[in-house]
């Protein structure tokens, strides 16, 4: 039986249509199945690019808006193995430009490009001038390659040489002010094993501003995964860079207290200097100098300068015996209590019994009749030990402890230390600690403690809480920072009288601390130094606190040298590093003589 | 009337396939139009897109140059460079002795740093609309299923 010729187009087609009908059904199969989610999502890492962007770290200005700490481009230089097709020219041009190690360099870029290694990394941190040589050789290169003169040989190439720009923490300034602003450094650390650079950068502020605001002037890293298919571009969110920073400090009076301070520290031999600067109206610290310091930009040498527990910044962060200048804490607590008068009589026969203990002059002589400027003017230690006797333990250590004694100030610096003051609620503590206490010994603290208790006195009794941040800025805004009251320990007419006291007791011993056309307030100290056998014979830290002008203090200077060889007294070595301070400071400051300024604002 | 069509397609063929000829041009020329739609709409895309990693690229460029420029000013003017600088021209520090003070009315010494910029981030959105990023299906199922589907 023949079949009509329709009836096979009509087979053919059925046949055909079921075809379709199953490659369809495959098809939606395929789309549906377990399967295709998995594929669906390895294609998905293959069309992304994961990547860590880290906003710049934010800047640091002092308080009149010079830049301290910025950032600058440096490049890493790095092959892409597939790409690279003369080794020996990246490492002949590498050797002559960066003075990489020519063998070296052929080794690694010799290496067959794999799934495990198609990149690799060659050095890092190259300047931008460094950098342009590179990008400018690579370029000749690539002329010379489309030029027909070459048609015939295989010109030299670069190929697959790639530097990746980056900002790298700068100090312009170097050393100044180091010990306040820390440092930064960068980690390479393999955070990210799904990034197609296994490297990812991650810094960390160290010491001072750059550790205590690292938070802020990090800002906010961000994941995001960049797309390789351009119908899927979008943009990179705008990631705010990290908040700067306005200090308090002001670069030439910071520079100046460093070149006084450094000077001191060589002519006297010590092992080390601190100079402070505050502002006791706000709290502002407007330097901060010590020595030694370290350059920020090599901060890896930091374990050559700073050894045997030698803390980066003195400042805050070592305890001291203060000695004498403590004595001004004392007076000025019994004198705000009512239990003496800078005209209250005191016989000094140069011994003072407490506890067992005797307690002596820094001479060993007896000076008499005297009244509480005399004490201070002589820093008489059987006086001011009379004095806490008379305020009596409670009082005394109530009054300590208003000034702050025994707890941090809070200042804006990282790793701010403390030393317990022993108190009569403790059981280590004897009755002779009153007095060793009265005048400085037996008890430590930090130079910034003291001196922040100490502003009471120049501040009518109240003490502003020492800072280091003046403003912020964060988001296009710039937020300032309000000085805040941490204590008021004394009346405001104890802080004067005592003030007047001080400046008499210089101007009547004729110090070397005075300021010729300025009438300043201070106070001398010498500590002897305690180790594991008991005081050390010879060897003092030598301090003084002052303030000026007395009438309206703008500026508190305290001075702490460190084992002065060339004497061992405050009142030799530490006197003439406040004046020179003081002499500086009046000329940066713009604060004009005590008669002219008189003038002035009549 | 019905009928007269039917009749007329008999007798003449060619109608008929005149007809199909015709359904089929229209048919092509509607896909054609869409590809050409998609396929202008997806290389705008991909221009804008190329054109934002660009922008992307030379932005960061500029930041990092502008960082650069700013601590290499830092650098020249530094405390040191410029004490170094006023001793090779032969400035000498002043003391005090040397001074005259006079109060200018007005004028409050110093001022404090003010740093705070100008500009404002802008959001995504406002510079990159959807119509760059999304296919015609996006647009489709954004403008008419989703709307679709919430009631």
């Amino acid at each position: 039986m023949k079949v009509p010729h329709y009836q096979r187009y009509l087979i053919i087609g059925i046949l055909l249509s079921l075809i379709g009908v199953m490659v369809f059904a495959q098809m939606v199969h395929i789309q549906t199945s377990v399967h295709a989610k998995a594929v669906t999502e390895y294609g998905e890492t293959w069309a992304y690019v994961p990547q860590t962007i880290f906003p710049e770290r934010g800047k640091i200005y002092d308080r009149q808006g010079s830049l301290l700490v910025g950032n600058q481009l440096l490049y890493e230089i790095g092959v892409n193995l597939v790409d690279v097709t003369d080794p020996e020219t990246i490492a002949r041009a590498l050797e002559s430009i960066l003075g990489l190690d020519y063998s070296t360099t052929l080794e690694q870029v010799s290496i067959i490009s794999s799934a495990s290694s198609s990149y690799i990394i060659l050095t890092d941190f190259v300047s931008s001038s460094k950098a342009g040589e590179i990008k400018q050789l690579m370029e000749t290169y690539g002329r010379m390659a489309k030029d027909p003169k070459y048609a015939n040989q295989l010109p030299p190439s670069l190929d697959g040489i790639i530097l990746t720009a980056h900002l790298q923490r700068s100090y312009p300034e170097g050393s100044l002010a180091s010990n306040i602003l820390g440092f930064y450094t960068l980690k390479t650390s393999d955070i990210s094993k799904t990034a197609d650079r296994h490297e990812i950068r991650v810094g960390y502020g160290f010491y001072g501003v750059e550790q205590n605001y690292n938070d802020l002037l990090a800002g906010t890293p961000m994941d995001v995964r960049i797309p390789l298919d351009p119908n899927h571009v979008d943009e990179i969110p705008d990631l705010p860079p990290g908040s700067d920073l306005i200090l308090t400090i002001d670069r030439e009076v910071q520079s100046s207290m460093e070149r006084v301070i450094d000077k001191h520290v060589k002519s006297s031999g010590a092992e080390s200097g601190t100079l402070i600067v505050l502002d006791p109206k706000t709290g502002e610290v407007l330097a901060m100098a010590t020595s030694p310091r370290l350059d920020p930009n090599r901060y890896w040498e930091i374990e050559n300068l700073f050894k045997n527990r030698v803390f980066y910044n003195r400042a805050v962060s070592t305890t001291y015996e203060p000695g004498s200048v403590f004595k001004v804490i004392t007076m000025a607590s019994a004198m705000d209590a009512g239990v003496i008068t800078p005209e209250t009589p005191f016989l000094d026969t140069g011994a003072f019994e407490i506890g067992g203990y005797v307690i002596r002059n820094w001479d060993g002589n007896a000076w008499g009749e005297q009244n509480m400027i005399g004490c201070m003017q002589h820093s008489l230690n059987v006086c001011l030990s009379w004095v806490a006797k008379q305020l009596g333990p409670k009082s005394f250590y109530e009054y300590l402890n208003r000034f702050g004694i025994g707890h941090v100030t809070g200042i804006d610096l990282a790793n701010e230390a403390t030393y317990p003051l022993r108190t009569p609620d403790d059981g280590v503590w004897y009755d002779v600690d009153l007095a060793t206490h009265s005048f400085g010994q037996g008890l430590a603290v930090t130079p910034i403690q003291l001196a922040s208790a100490i502003s009471a006195i120049a501040n009518d009794g109240t003490i502003m809480a020492p800072h280091i941040l003046k403003s912020m800025v964060s988001n296009g805004r710039q937020y300032n920072t309000t000085p805040q009251v941490l204590a008021n320990p004394i009346k405001p007419e104890t802080a004067r009288t005592l003030t007047d006291m001080l400046a008499t007791s210089l101007e009547e011993e004729s110090s070397d601390a005075l300021v010729e056309g300025y009438r300043v307030a201070g106070k001398t100290g010498t500590a002897e130094i305690p180790t594991e056998y008991g005081y050390s014979l010879g060897v003092t830290n030598a301090s003084f606190v002052g303030w000026g002008p007395v009438d309206d203090p703008r500026f508190l200077v305290y001075v702490w040298l460190e084992k002065p060889k060339s004497s061992i007294w405050g009142s030799i070595v530490a006197s003439p590093v406040f004046r020179d301070a003081v002499q500086e400071l009046v000329v940066l400051m713009n604060i004009p003589p005590d008669n002219l300024r008189a003038k002035l604002e009549q | 009337m019905k009928k007269g069509w039917s009749q007329a397609y008999k007798i003449v063929p060619w109608r008929g396939q005149l007809q199909w000829l015709g359904i089929m041009t229209v048919a092509l020329v509607a896909v054609s139009l869409v590809a050409w739609v998609y396929l202008s709409v997806s290389s705008k895309a991909s221009i804008a897109g190329r054109e934002l990693q660009f922008y992307q690229n030379k932005k960061s460029n500029a930041i990092e140059s502008i960082a650069q420029l700013e601590t290499d000013l830092a650098l020249v003017t530094s405390s040191t460079e410029m004490s170094l600088r006023a001793k090779k021209l032969g400035f000498k520090q002043v003391g005090p002795s040397r001074f005259t003070y006079m109060v200018i009315p007005g004028y409050g010494g110093k001022p404090a740093a003010e740093l705070a910029p100008y500009t404002l981030t802008r959001t995504q959105n406002e510079v990159i609309t959807p119509g760059f990023t999304q296919s015609i299906w996006d647009w489709m199922y954004g403008s008419f299923v989703q709307p679709a589907s919430e009631y």
